[in-house]
């Protein structure tokens, strides 16, 4: 018999609702029913891991990946991998992706009237290193208006993927720019009940990462599930209970 | 100190853009053992209209029930492929 840990679950209003209404996409794609919480087996406390040179060391400047510097604010979007008990994430890969300076991504369902930029791609990744830290350097996004309501406009944002250890902890987000005048309006960003859940969202402008003559530098930690203090039990050819 | 977890944002219509380099829709290449298997199926909403923009991640054991990871206690033979497919 070995005993395994499984991770965390969220705390309640710190996630968004699967059905938030003002968010118009969530209407026909929320589950009807309450969710099930099933127990965590070795299918969720394991995961898919990325060795350090899967990742492309050139995928974290998103401002060299063409011939030409892309238009628009250079900046440092940096931070922490961590759990919940405050350990670093280390290893584990960290992808980004988001739209141009202009608020126009780089895909074909993206038809907003606004110009692509032929030296920006909008895509990431980098794996984080011993004490959990990733770096990227990219251009402000900026910000684009969507089809929610009327006069819709998403904040400037950047979308975020981790992985983490194992299966339950996988995480997808977006990181916030402080002061954005369209935070308080957009129906994504406030679909989480809990106001500093929400506002740990927003990135920090940070000195320390500011390159003079170069880059601002933007602090955003992102923090994933951790292990639960009660393992979960396995016999001993690992079948699960 | 304890932290609480990051709130989770939808993946928006454009993750394409991020994941594409990931993508694998093959994980029984020539030399993984076991019977073969084709999953497929549709994501559709409440009206049972097509969600064009949805992403499925699936994560398995190998043949032998054995997880490519070091927290998976079982003395079962390991022979992996990175687990993981995003349509």
């Amino acid at each position: 018999m070995k005993k395994i840990p499984g991770y965390r679950r969220y705390v309640p209003g710190t996630q968004p609702p699967h059905l938030h209404p003002p968010y118009v996409s969530s209407i026909k794609r929320a589950p009807l029913q309450p969710l099930v919480a099933l127990p965590h087996t070795l299918s969720e406390i394991t995961g898919p891991l990325f060795e350090r040179d899967i990742a492309d060391v050139k995928a974290c400047d998103l401002t060299r990946q063409h011939s030409g510097e892309p238009l628009g604010e250079r900046i440092i979007a940096s931070g922490r991998g961590l759990d919940e008990n405050s350990r670093p994430v280390p290893h584990t890969l960290v992808e980004i992706w988001q739209a141009n300076a202009a608020g126009r991504y780089l895909h074909n369902i993206d038809q907003h009237h606004a110009p692509l930029d032929p030296n920006f791609t909008g895509s990431g990744h980098a794996v984080t290193d011993s004490e959990g830290r990733y770096r990227f350097v990219t251009i402000r996004p900026g910000e684009y208006p969507w089809g929610n309501h009327h006069n819709a406009w998403r904040p400037a944002h950047i979308h975020f993927s981790l992985f983490g250890p194992a299966f339950a902890t996988r995480l997808v987000t977006q990181m916030y720019f402080q002061g954005d005048p369209l935070i308080p309006f957009d129906p994504i960003f406030n679909c989480t009940e809990d106001e500093k859940a929400r506002n740990r969202l927003i990135s920090q402008f940070d000195w320390e990462t500011t390159i003079p003559s170069q880059a601002l530098g933007y602090r955003f930690d992102i923090v994933l599930s951790g292990r639960e203090s009660t393992p979960m039990e396995t016999h001993a050819h690992g079948e699960k209970l | 100190m304890s932290l609480q977890a990051t709130t989770w944002q939808t993946v928006g219509p454009f993750f394409k853009i991020g994941f594409s380099w990931l993508y694998r829709d093959n994980l029984a290449e020539p030399g993984v053992s076991g019977e073969r298997l084709e999953i497929a199926g549709r994501i559709l909403d409440r009206d049972g209209k097509p969600v064009p923009d949805g992403i499925v991640e699936i994560w398995q054991a190998n043949s032998h029930g054995k997880y490519a990871h070091p927290d998976d206690p079982q003395e079962k033979p390991g022979e992996f492929r990175i687990g993981i497919l995003q349509v």
